[in-house]
Parts: C-alpha cells; structure tokens; sequence
C-alpha cells in the first residue's frame, strides 16, 4: 500500500502548465463518481440486518422500481413529439391510399406502443401503490408505525404520478397520434400484418376502451383517487403524507429545486385525493397549507412546465374558496421571494465569503500534508472540510433553486403585448410583413385559405409574438438579465472550485461520516440503551438493533450495558480509522430506526398514566433527532461530485418541449432561446464586468446536451442543442471578434492621437470634459486567453478562432481603408497613412494579448495586391500613378516656394474625364472607433486636404514603398516623356514658326512704354492665340508639374536616405572620425580651400558649389573605412572555418557582395538628375525642330534667330502680361494662380536641357522690360502688374535654373574663338559671354510676310484653330520713340 | 445473543470490506484526477504546437503566393 500511495502521490504531482483564467464550468474529461444516492441495489442487502424494517426496504424497493419506471414514461411524455403532425395528409384521390396508411401505421405503431406501455404502467402502479397504502394502514393499526423513509418515497410516487398526469394533459400529440393510428388501420392494406397487432384498436376491445379513457384529462390522478377510496383508512396514510409534506417544506429538509417543490405538490394532490372524504378538512391544517400555497402561487413542474395549484384545487369543491383569493401586496412579497435581482447581493456575499473561507482551508489541509508528508489532517479541520462541503453543496443548490423559481415565476407570468409592443417599437409590423409575405408564397404555391394576420387585435398580437417569447424573451428585464448570468455564473464557478478538490475532500468527509456516526453508535446510544433496559421498555431491542447495525467496534465486539442503576461514565468512541461511509442500505436502517423511535405516533413516546415516562428522556430525543437530522446528507456527500453537478444543473432554462408543443413549432430561434438571449446581452453592453461571464451562459448548453444524453436518452436532443450551438458560437465568435477589434482600434487610435492636440480639444470642447478619450480597462484579456473552453464536450480554442476571426477583420479593415483613398484624391494619402497606422498599432496590441494575427506586411501586401514578387504594382501604387497622372499634373498649381501643390480654380481639362470609385461605407470600428476620435483625426485630416506638400510626398513614399516608387517614377518619366512628345511638340513646332522673324532688345531710349509696346505688339498674335491657354501652356503646366513632382521625391527621399544610410553605417564598418581625424580633416580642408586647389572637374561651378560637391563625397577624411572587403560582414566571413566548401563556399564571395550593395554611393544622389538625363536623351529627337534655326553668322543677327529660348522668352512675356486688358475669358486669373511654377519648370526645364539658359538669360523679354523699368519709371503705374509677375518670374527662372544647375550640371562646352567683327555694322550688338555654340547652321528661312505699319492700334486677329497652328504673323514697327 | 454477535461480526467485516474498496476507489479517484489534469497539460501542448503550425502555415501560404507569382510569370513568357 505504501508504494501504491507513493505513486498516487508522484502522480499528484504532476504539474499541469496552463495560464488559462477559468472562465468556464468545470469540465471533466474522465469523470469518475465514488459513491451514489440512486440505491442502485434497490437494498439487495437488506436481509443481512436482522431487522423488522427489512421487509418495510422491501417495499420502498418496489417503489423504488416503480419511481425508476415511472421516471422513463415523465422523460417519454416530456420529450414525446407528435408523429401525425408529419405526415402527409391523405387525400381522396391519392393512388395508392391503401398503402399510404400502411406506412404511416408502421410509422405510429412504436409510438403507440408507448402508449399503451404508459397505460399499463400506470394501472400496475396505481394497484401496487394502494396495496402499499393499505399495507401501512394495517402496520399503523398493529402499532408498528412506518418509517419517514417509507413516507418519502411515498411522496416521490405521488409526485411522479402528479407529474404523469400533468404531462399527459398536456401533449395533445399523444392523443393526436391515437386518432392517427386508428384512421390508418382502417384504411391500410393489411397483407402480412400480424392480425393481433391491431387487436387494441378493435372498439370492443377492453384495452380500447381503457386507452380511451386514459386518453381524457386527469385521468391518472383520478384513477389513482378511485383505487385509492376503495380502502377504507387510506385517509389517514395520505394525511400523515401531507403533514410529513408539509413539515419538511417549512422545515426545508430537501437540497434540490425538485425536492423543494415535490412537497408543495404532493400537498395539492393529496387534498385532491381525500377531497371527497366527508369532513376531511377538520383533521387537516388548512390555513397552514393555505398560506403556504399563497406564499408560493407558481410551482416549478418539469422543464419548462410550472404547475398551477388552482387547476387541481378546482376540483375540489369541498376545500372552500379561500386558497383563491391573493391579496395584491403579497403578490410583490411573492415577486421579492422569486425573482433574483433581489437575491443576488445576498447571494453574492454569501459566495465571497465561502469561497474566503473554502480556499483558506483546502491551503491550510494541503499544507498540513505537504510540511508532515501525510494524507491525515487535523481533526478541526476534518470537522471543517466536511461541514463547508456541507455547506458549500447547499448553497449550490439554493441558488440553483432561485435560479429555476424566477424562471418559473417567468413561465407563469408572461409579459404583456402592449408592454412587448412598447418596448420594440416596429416589432410587429415587421413580424407581420414577414408572416404576410410567408403566406402570399404559400398561396401562390399551394393556394392555401389562411387568411392575413390582422396586427391590430389583441389575438392578433398574440399570434405574432410567440407564447415562448412573452415568457423568456421580452419577460426578463436587462437587470435581471444581469442578474441571472451573474448567478449562473457564480454557481458553476463555486462547482468548479469544489469539483477542483474532489479527491482531497472525499476521503476527509468519509472519515469525518463514520467518526460521527460512531460517536453516536457507540457513546450516544449507550445512554439511551442503560435508560431503556433499565425501564424494561420493548425498544430496547431495537435500539441494540440500531447499535449493532451502526457500530464499528474496535476490537470486534461491543460493551455489555448493566442493567444496573448506575451512573456509568459514558465510554469513549473507540473505532478503527476507516475513510468510509455506511453503506446505502445501513444508512437507510439507521435513519429508519431512529426517526421511527423518536415519532410522536410511536407507542413508547406517549406518556401512560400520570407516573408514566416515555421512552427516552427530552434530551436523548432531541441527540437523535439531531443525529437524524444531521445524516440527511450524508448520501448527497458521500457522493460529493455527482451531488455538485446535479446541484448546479441548469438545463431547465433551455428546455422548451412544453412551449413547442402548444405553439406548434419544431424548434424557436436562438433569439428566443435564453442562453443566447443572455450571451447577446452581454456581447450589446460591450465591454463590462461581466464580458468575463460570457461563457457561462454558453455552459448551460452543456447541461442541456448532458441531459438529453444521460437523463431523457434522445437523440433528437441532443442534435436540436448540437445545431444551436454551432450557431450560438458562430454568433458568439463573431461578435466578440467585432467588439474586441473595435476596442483594440480604440485603443490603437488614442495612442496614434497627438497628445497636445487631444488635451486641447479636451479642454476647448466644454462639457465634454477630460477624459473623453479615455479608454476604460479592457475586459477581454481573460477572455482572449481561452485556447480551450468546453462546449458539448468538444475542447474550442476560443484564442485561435477570435485570432482567424480578427485576422479576417484587419484585412477587412486595409481594405476599406485603400478603398476609402482609391475614391479620393491623392491628397487623402495622408489619411490613409493615418489609418493604416492605427491599424497597425491595432494589430500589433492584438499580438501582444496572444493573438496569433499575420505579420501586418504580409497582411498588408495581400490586401494591397503587391505580394506578386515580378510585378510592382499595388493598388495604392496603381491608385497614386492613376491620381499623378490624371488629376494632379493635369490641375495642380505647384509652387517653389511653399513646395505644394494646389488644385487650380480653372482646370483646362474636362470635368468627367476622370472619375474615382464611389465612397465605400465604412462601419465606424473600421475607421478610429468612436465618434470622438473619428473628430479628431478628421480635424487633422481637414489640415492636408486642399494641397498636396511634402508631407502627402513622404506619406506616399512610405506606403508605397521602394520597390513600387520605382515604378510610379518610372510612369511619371514615360508620362513626361509622353506629353513632350506628343502635347508639347505639335505646339512648340508650329509656335516655333510664328516666331517674328526680328526681336529685337530696344534701347532704354525707347523708354519703358515704348519698349513694353514693342514686344506686347510684336507678340499679339501668341496673346491672342487661342489654343495658347488650354493648350500651350496647359501642356507646359503638365510637364512641369511632373518634373516638380519629382524634385519633390527628391527633396523628401533625402532624409530618408541619410537615415538608412546612418543605420546601415556601422555594417558596413563605418565609422565615426576620432579627434585626430577630425583635426587632420579641417587641415585638409583649409589647405584646399585656401590653398590653389585644383578644381578642374568642377571649373564651370563657382567656387562654393565646388566646396559643397567636395563635402558631399565621401571620403577618408570623413569616415575611416568603407573599403567593402573590410566590414565587419565580409571580417566575419573570412574568420569563418568553412567546414563544406561545397555548401558554402562562396559564401565570402556573396558577402562581399553585399556590404558593396550597401555602399553609400559616392556623388549626390538624385530622381532630377535622372529625369534630366532622360529628359536629354528624349528631346534630342526633338532637338533639331526644337532648337530652332541659327542664324549662320548667329554673332550679327543674334535678335533674329528662332532657337528654343525665344519661344520660351515670348511665353514666358505672354504669361506675365495682365489678363485685364487682354479679351481672354478668365479675366480675373493670374497666370500664376492658373498654371503655377509648373510652367517655368517645363520651359525652364527646357531651356536649360538645350543649353540655351545663358542667351536665354541675356534676351529675356520680360527681364529687358524689367531692366528698362530701373531706368525708365514713365507709364509704370500701367504695368504694374506686368513688371510685378515679371519679377516673381526672374526670381522664379534663377532658382530654378540653380536648382538644375546643382543636380544635373552640364557638360563644358568648348570654348569658341570668334574674330573681331570686320565691318562696323556689328559695332553695336552686345556679345554676351561663353555662349554654348553649336555647329549646326541651318539656312535662314522667313517665310513670314512681314509688314510694317504705323499705328499699334488696329490689331489684325488670327484665325482661332482648334489644333496648334501657327498664328499668322503681323509684325509692328517699333513704336514711335 | 449468538445471532447477535454473528451479526455484530458482520459489519464488522463489512465495514473493513467496503473501507478496502473505498480505498481503492478513492485511489482510482486520484488516478481519474491524474488523467484530467494529463490530458489538460496534453491539450495545451497540442495546443501550442498547433497554433505553431498554423504560423506556419499561413507563413507558407504567403510565401506560396509570392512564388506562384513568379512562376506565372515564367509561364507567361
């Protein structure tokens, strides 16, 4: 033994490793139950106690037998469904007739047999219990008084039989079904049916016409009252009966909600059984039992059938009417005694502090064990763990019984429609559009007469709102749904904690039961046998009886008792240490025995004469009645497991086969089914306390399941419970999985909002006070740990499905999100950024409680449709090129300055070429969860909405990443190219012609207005051209939106790119310069500069541009080592003892690779310089059109070449002249609020790539009149205007030239040698400077009709074309000086 | 009084009988307990190791998608 203990004890210890907070009901795998109160042996044993009460086990053996049998026909009647109501309806003309009710005969006659099997059950039972009735009567008269026992399974019979007939009364099914079968075998075919078969149905048959009697109401209990009054005497067994009822419910002898309510039944039956006894009532507590039936109006029957005392009572009429009157304030007292709400404080403390008390000691006896190595506790605390388990199962099963009272409360009082209909404003219409619609189907399929559901009357309503719903659904108000889920709760989490400690206890509490029951064999008795042999009294046999049955001698034999008069000292309890129970039959004999001697009926305990003494003295009574009492439960705790779960079995509250069968349904829907009802409520408060209880709602369709496999035995059951739940859990998953999300987002998007920000609103929004953003505690965290809760014995990771469920909701939520900004312009990019953050953070706090949710890349590239490997594309991507391209080139108005791009007022492209997605609708969890935050971050948003700047550049550059730029940039350049080609070069051509033959700068001595005429007359025809805005220089905007768009890229991927590079620095082996390096780099530096420094490779910049480019690369003096054979990377490699070559080899090899991919790269780094190139390369198509004709001797006639440049000046002068006094359309439009720096960035662009910037610079139109204007201050107040654009342009042409100039210097041109002008016709043209010459010398061509006239007034107009042609040219004279 | 101390030697042998048998169930309880909590511990560490697989799993599968794009690509050209 001492090994087998050991080992029990290694297998105690075994650890289990589990983090999982216990949010569920207890749920056993192996469930193994020691001990049973069934009496399974039906007291097999009961000759081996020489006892008279033998033969009275005998007869509680039989009705033990018969409650078992009778229990099969409560579960058959309870669960019975009707067979007739699914089959077909014969009609006349069916073929076949004959064999249709064949089938359905075969198809009823095992549902009849069951019938029939009921009926002879209840005539044998109804027999034997009268015989057994009069076999009390007889013992009773012979002074031989029944035990209690005996009368309380007297109670039960009656209770079954009660409960037969209620629930025969009411399953019409069963009556129905008899009809059907009857009519079938009439009419069937009866070839090779076994001719007595039918025999019942024959009408002269005697069991015909006992089914037909049977098959009327009440015929059971009336039966039984019938076979009953045939015994004279009768009366007085079922009296005793009532009053044993009676005492036990005040004095609540029972522990179950059944046990309870039996008495209060069996009550009313028995006053239905002795009714008809004349003078009955005299002998009877009538007012007693009457304020008992006040106190409790509604009886808890079966399921979910109550039992309504006043149906049976009617039919007595001799009982007097008092029992009908209620009084109204005792129907509040009763409201407080059922329903719960006003019992949870009480149960809530009363648990708290047993649980106090439980847990302190079940630590206190484990320690005990562990510190002295023994299994053996103290003896207080024996005492103690008895005594609480005790205490603990009681309390169980009170609240248990609250639990089933207030649902039966609820069953008998259903709610109001009107109250319904208030509550549920538009219930019933759409409950009537829907039964409506329903029935327009059937008429057009079958052509069915059911008239439309009229929803105004009251039958009306009550049609519509289901009898089921009126007493569950809309019958508990939220508080008492609060309050149930809180005791359903408590109660399975006070089972869990007991179950937990089964094995530690169940020894302890077998102990302390048979030191108990020794103490009273052997010390209490022995008083009690000195008094009776002493007195000479008979029971002084039974007692020693009762102490021989009982006693478990030490030393195998008991102490004699004297019979001397002698005050003995009481001896002391000695009995061997057993941890075992009486068995169930000893029990049952002791308490037989003890409660038959101290019964007042029993002869020895009435006083005889005036001298005359009972048998025991007061105080011997009241040891045993208190032993008596004590032993109650100590079946219930020998079996403490199975009593615990029988306790806390709540399947009631989903039980509905009453409610089905009255309301002719096969099953409700879950929201009428009270475990949903209850889940659903929690899931709507959302986020509270009791979110933590959410699981034991769903626990209670275990108890249901449990029952209809191991109590009822039906199948059907069981399935109908198996469906709902995998509804209820999808549901359940689902919502939970909403809400979580919904709170993580919460939680996600304050964190995203900038704290300042939010303290401002806070404070600026009165009212709202602090705090209004504040997230409350989150109450899902134990829930999210459940990787495995119990459902119908299948093990459910709750943690994985919320996990696939949120999964599923992140991309859900990229999704909207990308969808939201692919039906937005480019500048929601930030928008999108934002949400996509809060999504992000959201995900990864949902990873940090457990969750197993994909990376958010891989999340993110599936929902963006980038995961592809070859393509770069992805829908932001995709959506960004498609907004660059279509809107933003096209309508932006892009300034250097601010580096924005605005939308322009007047686009010159038309409206519906362009057209996003419709906005999708986005669930507010999908967006920053609550309204207050959805606010805020729409404020923020609000700031990027009209412009696009460097932050919607930086935004983008981060969501579309690196990969993908490349190819928006790569689209951006093909579109550029693009337009070049084919928008700008068409005009530029066909401008390039109508370039006045002769330009020339005029002297100052013209003064300003004459040389500002000059020019405005010499280029009225480009003014006036109209294809010059929507055309011309919409097309210049385009291009040079997209290159500025690209020097944004630029501006902003700089940082970017010193980041990555400083991160990647100390890979790489770079490193910081030390002090020395730092000094000996100054050196080096003060040399260069100061000293001749050869800077030949830069010459053609100045002398800080060359300093800057120095500074720019890297070099020795800056970093001290970026050798790529040198990192740390390819050191690590060499150090490397290669063990197979083969393998990995050339693994230095590829490392060397690597640290040279992510070498800094030497020299500036930029998208301009490479759009420029690409830019260079494309116009050298271009180049000979565009460059435009040279004069041969281009030094002379400088003023009459058609290059690139004039064009440009003209456009560029055009551009700076005030709308005012032109008759354009857009009067009141500045060229730059139309088309922006984008322009100047296209022709400048241009310009610069042909080379042509510094002639440009020098016979720039609009920049001569400016200079003109220094000199010259005569009519400027008429263009002010002009000169004003003219000197943002000049200022706008040096930058941008600059900014070329720095990323994409062009190569030196040679230098020209040109020969002193020969003649002194050239002695008056200024040469300009290092002019870049090329050779080309195409021959003059003017094939312009010039002509001169006088006056600048009359303008001649040009044709207006759609295509760009060249205007016709009408050069004026210079004007008159 | 033979009778009776026949009888009285009965339960005394039945209370030893059914205190050896209860002793052996007691331990059978322990055992019924030893499983639960075994298969408990099992469960969790089936747990673990599936919800590993599933990492994995879903890892795989992206990276399935990845390379099918690529061998789309092969079969395109």
């Amino acid at each position: 033994m001492s090994t087998l203990e050991e080992r029990l004890k290694e297998l105690e210890r075994y650890p289990v490793r589990t983090n999982q907070p216990v949010i569920e009901a207890s749920t056993e795998y192996v469930s193994y139950e020691i001990g049973s109160f069934s009496n399974p042996l039906l007291f097999a044993d009961r000759n081996g106690f020489q006892t008279r009460f033998a033969k009275e086990a005998e007869t509680i053996a039989r009705l033990q037998n018969i409650l078992h049998d009778g229990e099969y026909f409560v579960h058959t009647l309870y669960t019975y469904r009707s067979i007739s109501r699914a089959l077909p309806q014969v009609k006349p003309d069916t073929p076949d007739k004959a064999m249709l009710y064949r089938k359905m005969f075969d198809v009823l006659i095992p549902e009849t047999q069951k019938i029939r099997d009921f009926l002879q059950f209840h005539l044998s039972t109804v027999s034997a219990v009268s015989q057994i009735v009069v076999d009390v009567v007889v013992a009773e008269k012979n002074k031989e008084i029944p035990s209690d026992s005996l009368l309380d399974i007297l109670i039960q019979v009656f209770d079954m039989i009660l409960k037969l007939d209620a629930l025969k009364n009411m399953k019409a099914a069963i009556s129905n079904d008899y009809a059907a079968i009857k009519r079938a075998a009439q009419f069937m075919d009866r070839t090779n049916l076994d001719p007595n078969i039918v025999n019942f149905l024959d009408p002269k048959s005697e069991e015909n016409q006992q089914i037909f009697n049977f098959n009327l109401s009440n015929s059971i209990i009336s039966g039984l009252r019938e076979e009953l009054s045939k015994n004279s005497g009768f009366d007085d067994v079922v009296t005793l009966i009532l009053e044993r009822c009676a005492n036990n419910f005040e004095s609540e002898r029972f522990l179950f909600c059944d046990e309870k309510y039996c008495f209060l039944r069996v009550i009313v039956l028995v006053i239905y059984l002795i009714d008809k006894i004349p003078n009955v009532y005299k002998k009877l507590p009538v007012s007693r039992i009457i304020k008992l039936f006040k106190q409790y109006p509604c009886v808890p029957l079966y399921g979910d059938m109550t039992f309504t005392i006043k149906t049976i009572l009617k039919s007595c009429p001799n009982l007097g009417d008092e029992w009908q009157l209620l009084p109204k304030d005792e129907e509040k007292l009763a409201r407080e005694k059922f329903l719960l709400i006003y019992k949870l404080p009480q149960i809530r403390r009363d648990f708290s502090n047993f649980t106090t008390r439980f847990t302190l000691l079940t630590n206190k006896i484990k320690n005990h064990q562990k510190i002295n190595n023994t299994s053996a506790v103290l003896d207080p605390m024996r005492v103690e763990a008895k005594q609480l388990s005790e205490q603990g199962i009681k309390l169980i099963a009170l609240w248990t019984t609250n639990v089933l009272e207030q649902a039966a409360w609820k069953f008998s009082h259903p709610a109001e429609t009107t109250k319904i209909e208030a509550e549920n404003p538009g219930l019933i219409e759409a409950r009537t559009q829907e039964i409506n619609d329903k029935l327009k189907d059937n008429k057009d399929n079958a052509g069915s007469l059911a008239s439309p559901t009229d929803p105004d009357s009251e039958n009306g309503k009550r049609s519509i709102i289901k009898d089921y719903e009126r007493v569950v659904r809309f019958n508990y108000t939220a508080e008492e749904r609060a309050a149930l889920v809180d005791t359903i709760a408590i109660i399975k989490g006070l089972e869990g904690i007991m179950l937990k400690y089964t094995s530690l206890l169940a020894p302890l509490i077998r102990r302390q039961i048979h030191v108990e029951l020794q103490e009273f064999a052997q010390v209490t008795l022995f008083d009690m046998l000195a008094r009776t042999k002493e007195k000479k009294r008979p029971v002084h046999q039974t007692v020693l009886e009762l102490r021989n049955i009982a006693a478990d001698w030490l030393n195998g034999s008991a102490p004699q008792v004297s019979d001397k008069k002698k005050k003995e000292s009481a001896p002391k309890s000695e009995h061997p240490v057993r941890h075992v129970g009486p068995s169930s039959t000893q029990l049952h004999m002791i308490r037989s025995i003890i409660s038959t001697l101290i019964s007042d009926r029993a002869p020895g305990m009435t006083k005889s004469g005036f001298f005359g003494a009972t048998d025991f003295s007061d105080k011997q009574v009241e040891q045993m009645q208190s032993f008596y009492d004590r032993s109650t439960n100590w079946n219930h705790l020998l079996n403490y497991n199975a009593t615990l779960r029988r306790c806390s079995d709540l399947a009631d509250l989903w039980y509905r086969e009453f409610y089905l069968e009255i309301s002719k349904e096969i099953q409700f829907p879950i929201e009428m089914s009270l475990p949903w009802i209850l889940t659903e409520d929690i899931l709507e408060k959302g986020n509270t306390t009791l979110m933590e209880s959410i699981i034991y709602p769903i626990n209670l369709y275990n108890d249901a399941a449990y029952r209809a496999l191991f109590t009822l035995q039906r199948r059907f059951l069981y399935d109908e419970v198996e469906a709902e739940v995998n509804l209820v859990f999808d549901q359940l998953v689902y919502k939970l999985s909403e809400q979580i999300y919904s709170y993580y987002k919460m939680l996600a998007s304050n964190i995203l909002l900038d704290t300042q920000f939010r303290t401002s609103i806070e404070k600026m929004q009165k009212g709202s006070g602090p705090g209004r953003f504040d997230v409350p505690k989150s109450r899902f965290d134990v829930l999210l740990r459940q990787k495995h809760i119990n459902i119908l014995g299948r093990y459910i990771d709750l943690n994985a499905l919320l996990a696939q469920r949120l999964n599923i909701s992140l991309r859900e939520n990229i999704h909207k999100a990308i969808q939201k900004f692919e039906s937005s312009p480019l500048s929601s990019v930030v928008e999108l950024e934002n949400n996509l953050l809060a999504i992000r953070i959201c995900r990864d706090l949902l990873k940090e409680h457990d969750l197993n949710v994909d990376s958010y890349e891989s999340i993110f590239s599936d929902v963006n449709e980038s995961t592809s490997m070859v393509s770069f594309e992805g829908r932001i991507a995709r959506h960004v090129t498609e907004e660059l391209i279509m809107d933003l080139f096209a309508t932006h108005v892009f300034n250097t300055t601010t580096e924005r791009l605005v939308p322009a007022k007047i686009t010159y492209i038309s409206e519906d070429s362009y057209e996003r997605d419709k906005a999708p609708r986005i669930p507010i969890h999908y967006q920053f969860a609550t309204k207050s935050l959805n606010n805020a971050f729409n404020h923020i948003h609000e700031q990027y909405k009209r412009f696009i700047g460097r932050d919607h550049i930086a935004s983008m550059l981060r969501l579309v990443g690196n990969s993908s730029m490349a190819l928006v940039i790569e689209t951006c350049v093909a579109f550029i190219m693009d337009k070049v080609n084919h928008d700008l070069s068409p005009f530029v051509a066909a401008l390039m012609e109508a370039i006045p033959p002769k330009i020339t700068l005029q002297s100052s001595a013209y003064k300003l207005r004459g040389v500002y005429g000059y020019f405005r007359y010499l280029f009225r025809d480009f003014v006036e051209y109209d294809e010059l805005k929507p055309g011309v220089f919409q097309a210049f905007r385009v291009v040079g939106n997209a290159i500025a768009f690209i020097h944004l890229l630029d501006l902003c991927g700089a940082s970017h790119e010193l980041i990555s590079h400083i991160q990647s620095c100390s890979f790489l082996g770079m490193k910081p310069l030390s002090k020395q390096g730092k000094e000996k780099r100054d050196l080096h530096l003060n040399s260069e500069h100061y000293g001749d420094a050869n800077g030949a490779h830069v010459s053609n910049l100045s002398g800080d541009m060359e300093d800057f480019l120095k500074l720019a690369q890297p070099s020795d003096l800056f970093i001290r080592s970026d050798i790529p054979s040198e990192t740390p990377l390819v050191k690590a490699m060499n150090d490397l003892k290669i063990e197979s070559p083969a393998v990995c080899g050339d693994l230095k090899e590829q490392a060397t690779r690597a640290a040279a991919l992510y070498q800094f790269k030497r020299g500036p780094h930029s998208l301009l310089k490479m759009l420029m190139g690409r830019l260079s390369t494309c116009l050298d198509g271009l180049r000979s059109g565009w460059k435009g004709d040279r004069p041969a001797d281009r030094l002379q006639k400088l003023d009459a070449s058609k290059e690139f440049y004039r064009l440009w000046g003209i456009l560029q002068f055009v551009f700076c002249l005030p709308e005012g006094d032109t008759e354009t359309k857009n009067e009141d439009m500045k060229g730059f609020e139309l088309f922006g720096d984008g322009f100047f960035w296209a022709g400048c662009s241009i310009v610069y790539l042909f080379d042509q910037q510094l002639r440009f610079d020098a016979f720039n139109f609009s920049d001569h009149v400016l200079n003109i204007s220094v000199s010259d201050q005569d009519g400027i107040d008429d263009m002010k205007e002009f000169l004003r654009v003219s000197r943002e342009v000049r200022l706008l042409n040096d930058r941008i030239f600059n900014t070329l100039r720095a990323v994409f210097p062009m190569k030196d041109a040679p230098v020209e040698m040109f020969e002193a002008p020969i003649t002194e016709d050239f002695a008056r043209v200024k040469i300009v400077s290092s002019v870049t010459v090329e050779n080309t010398s195409d021959p003059v061509s003017a094939r312009q009709s010039v002509s001169f006239r006088k006056t600048q007034s009359v303008i001649g107009r040009s044709e207006s074309t759609s295509s760009p042609v060249a205007p016709t040219m009408d050069i004026p004279p210079p004007p008159p000086l | 009084m033979s009778a009776n101390n026949h009888m009285q030697e009965a339960i005394k042998n039945d209370w030893q009988n059914r205190d050896y048998v209860e002793g052996v169930s007691l331990s059978i309880l322990k055992i019924a307990e030893f499983l639960n909590r075994f298969e408990q511990n099992t469960r969790v560490k089936m747990g673990e190791l599936s919800e590993k697989l599933n990492i994995l799993e879903r890892k795989m599968e992206y990276v399935e998608g990845a390379i099918q794009s690529v061998e789309d690509q092969k079969a395109k050209q």
